[in-house]
């Protein structure tokens, strides 16, 4: 079992990301675990760059230890990403092997010129070659009947699922 | 006037935030008169402090002051009745209240005080980066930097202690990191106590002019002299005999540990976490110093603990000291950035390799959709040709989008520089700008001193009801006759205007920008995440769309007025994201082709 894991949390202003670490954080407490975050926001306007880096420690000894709230580029074993052009942003704290959790919402940044030799989001997204989950979750949501607010949290359970994680961490309630 | 201190249980509070941890710190250490002007990374600790006032009866008294001066004298005073006091600004604040707290440790202060300001090295939550720990120095105040919500928390019990053992205030410096960190914080049980507030007069303390103020400030050495001796809050840990010692304070503090585990260099090295950063306790130092071969100092900034240890250290200890010669002295110093200065520097391959970054697009500050100041700029672009406008810009969401002012330097920089300008610009055309927020925090000031000065200036005032970037506080233009205010003060003339109509702006600033003397353009429009009554109505009823047929593609609405709920599809069409549109109806209003349908199903409000 890994002794902790990693996971960044990117996405635009508005989605709701700091109000998802919260739940998470209340969650894995509530399974006995411990939790560190550190939350960026992107200055008080809807669309900025918004992340958060989180660390659920699984186990007692890393708990305990004195730990950064950031994260070191190259360590992530989770990108949860709730757009498409801020997942991409983030991949630098990915290795070859993190996976990647990926919302099919897209937003260019508003008021930027496209540069003409920029590849298109699709192309970026179809050269990955890490572990990659890319879906609709926003429509997965409205076709629950749950709000917007719970995209993260279905980024969340997907990425535990699929790492095997479920028999140590129960998935999240929407 | 008395209070009684909450009694509460000990319990555990779960995920605290540092601005929260400081709310229920100081709410449970009974504190009875709370301070601030709001800023970003701090912003956080003053709702959550009403919240819990409201909820626990705490009778707390809030200041909720318009700018940090005056915030800063409200404390002190406050304190000097002997009530716990905690005083909140953000870093760039602290120059404001700079002048009342040179003086503060001079006359001392009776109910604990605490200070706590909001630093944001690599300006992740605020528009610049500047150290303001040489004012730890300047007003000679202890200076402590928590590094966690639990270490906030117990440093406002503990701090307000010391603060009364002192009769000083205490400063409480914490990084946008940490305010915005989360972690479980366990809270402590309080002992109810009773406090009678009463202000005793004794002229030698507070009246400090000429000889007193100079007896004063040779009192406040001494007793922080005596304070570096008799006081040391660190931490060691790793060997006390090794020959290496590291030194880290704030942010630097939380990374070590875990830099430590991927440097075998580092691994035995001492640790000193400063707490407790100034004074700089020499005594407790000394025996942990003084064998050393070397010593790196690890901090952000301008590097004020090494300063501090090469000055009053000279010639005492034999140590290398190194710090600001390995670690830049701007921006936030993640903790990546730290691994691998020190990686390189003990030659020691760095042990992560992340994959490639992509050429992504910065996402470029914006308006918000619906914001008033999305117009205010249009009209103000549309009414002075390009070549020739200067636009003075302000701190505070008009700022947002860069580039569209032509500087933005501090509060009221917009009308302070321009005045300055006027003079020598008149084959240009100059206006200056700024938020209702700016405007009372000082912005008054400036415009009576353009009055008196005789300066020939268009100054527009982007009143958006609100304190808008700091949290929604109210603003104090709902509550001023702020139009008999500015005539008071003998401005020329005083124009309203909505910023929801910028055609009517356009022409006003075109007609004030060719007469003479000061002249204020109050531009009124609600913030589009505080909808007024208008903005309710309009989103409830109005779906506009943009008519391909019509539109000729002239980029206005999407380039010139920059909404970020027009975009490009596929087919190069603009179009309006109606999950976005905050139906504001500045784009129907300023399509020159008459391309934009509101899409009323009412008719209009």
């Amino acid at each position: 079992m890994k002794q902790e894991l990693r996971i960044l949390i990117a996405g635009v202003g508005g989605q709701g990301i700091h109000g998802f670490v919260r739940v998470l954080q209340q969650a894995m407490t509530e399974q006995g675990y411990e939790f560190i975050s550190a939350r960026y926001k992107g200055g008080a306007q809807s669309l900025g760059s918004v992340h958060a880096e989180c660390k659920i420690f699984l186990s007692a000894a890393q708990a305990n230890a004195q730990q950064s709230s950031q994260l070191i580029p190259g360590t992530l074993d989770i990108l949860l990403g709730l757009e498409r052009w801020e997942t991409l942003r983030f991949l630098p704290f990915c290795h070859a092997n993190t996976l990647i959790v990926a919302d099919t919402f897209t937003e260019f940044p508003p008021g930027t010129k496209r540069s003409k030799d920029l590849p298109s989001i699709d192309t970026y997204f179809a050269n990955l070659t890490n572990p990659l989950i890319s879906r609709d979750f926003i429509q997965l949501a409205q076709e629950k009947g749950w709000s917007k607010s719970a995209v993260p949290i279905l980024l969340f359970n997907e990425a535990i699922r699929s790492l095997g994680l479920t028999q140590y961490i129960q998935p999240l309630k929407p | 006037m008395t209070n009684t201190k909450l009694q509460t249980q000990a319990q555990k509070v779960w995920a605290l935030n540092g601005n929260e941890a400081l709310a229920y710190g100081a709410l449970h250490a009974g504190v009875a008169y709370f301070a601030h002007y709001p800023g970003s990374p701090v912003n956080g600790i003053e709702p959550v402090l009403k919240q819990l006032n409201t909820q626990h009866a705490a009778q707390i008294t809030f200041n909720d002051a318009l700018n940090e001066h005056v915030a800063a004298c409200a404390a002190m005073g406050a304190s000097m009745t002997g009530a716990r006091t905690m005083l909140v600004m953000k870093h760039v604040g602290l120059n404001i209240a700079a002048d009342p707290l040179n003086y503060v440790g001079y006359a001392g202060i009776k109910g604990g005080m605490l200070i706590v300001v909001g630093t944001d090295p690599g300006a992740n939550s605020s528009t610049g980066e500047e150290d303001v720990h040489w004012y730890a120095k300047q007003f000679n105040l202890p200076l402590f930097e928590p590094t966690s919500p639990q270490a906030l928390y117990d440093c406002c019990r503990d701090g307000f202690a010391l603060s009364e053992e002192l009769g000083l205030p205490i400063l409480i410096f914490v990084t946008g990191l940490i305010c915005h960190q989360s972690t479980r914080v366990q809270t402590h049980e309080i002992t109810p106590v009773k406090r009678a507030y009463y202000f005793e007069k004794d002229r030698d303390r507070y009246i400090n002019v000429g000889q007193r103020a100079v007896q004063n400030h040779r009192l406040l050495l001494e007793k922080m002299a005596v304070y570096a001796q008799t006081h040391a809050f660190l931490k060691v840990d790793g060997p006390s005999n090794a020959p290496l010692a590291v030194i880290t304070r704030g942010n630097t503090t939380l990374h070590f540990a875990e830099i430590q585990t991927y440097i075998p260099q580092l691994a035995n090295c001492t640790w000193i976490q400063l707490n407790g950063v100034y004074p700089l306790p020499t005594a407790a130092l000394l025996p942990l110093l003084q064998d050393k071969t070397e010593i790196i100092v690890m901090e952000d900034q301008d590097g004020f603990v090494e300063y501090l240890l090469k000055m009053e250290m000279y010639n005492v200890l034999s140590a290398k000291i190194q710090g600001k010669n390995l670690f830049p002295a701007y921006g936030e110093l993640r903790i990546n950035e730290l691994l691998e200065i020190l990686c390189a520097y003990f030659g020691v391959a760095y042990p992560f390799g992340g994959l490639p970054s992509l050429p992504i697009p910065e996402r470029l500050g914006t308006f918000c959709e619906g914001c008033p100041h999305t117009g205010s700029y249009f009209a103000i672009e549309q009414a002075l040709p390009k070549q020739e406008r200067i636009i003075g810009g302000d701190i505070g969401c008009s700022s947002l989008p860069p580039f569209r002012a032509d500087w933005l330097l501090c509060m009221n920089a917009g009308i302070g520089l321009a005045q300055g300008m006027a003079p020598f610009v008149s084959g240009q055309k100059l206006v200056s700008t700024g938020g209702d927020g700016s405007f009372f925090h000082g912005g008054l000031l400036a415009v009576l001193n353009a009055v008196q000065n005789k300066v020939n200036l268009v100054h527009l005032v982007f009143d958006n009801k609100s304190v808008a970037m700091t949290g929604h506080q109210a603003s104090a233009s709902t509550q001023v006759a702020y139009a008999d205010l500015l005539r008071s003060l003998g401005v020329a003339s005083f124009a309203e205007a909505s910023a929801f109509h910028p055609k009517e702006l356009e022409a006003l600033v075109r007609e004030k920008e060719q007469l003479e003397g000061v002249h204020v353009i109050w531009v009124s429009g609600a913030c589009a995440q505080i909808p007024d009554a208008r903005s309710n109505f309009r989103r409830a009823n109005y779906a506009p769309q943009i008519d391909a047929s019509k539109c000729a593609s002239c980029t206005l609405c999407y380039e010139a007025l920059a909404c970020p709920a027009i975009d490009q599809n596929d087919l190069g069409q603009f179009q309006i994201d109606l999950s976005r549109c905050m139906r504001c109806g500045v784009c129907h209003e300023i399509c020159p082709n008459d391309a934009i349908d509101l899409g009323a199903k009412k008719p209009q409000a």
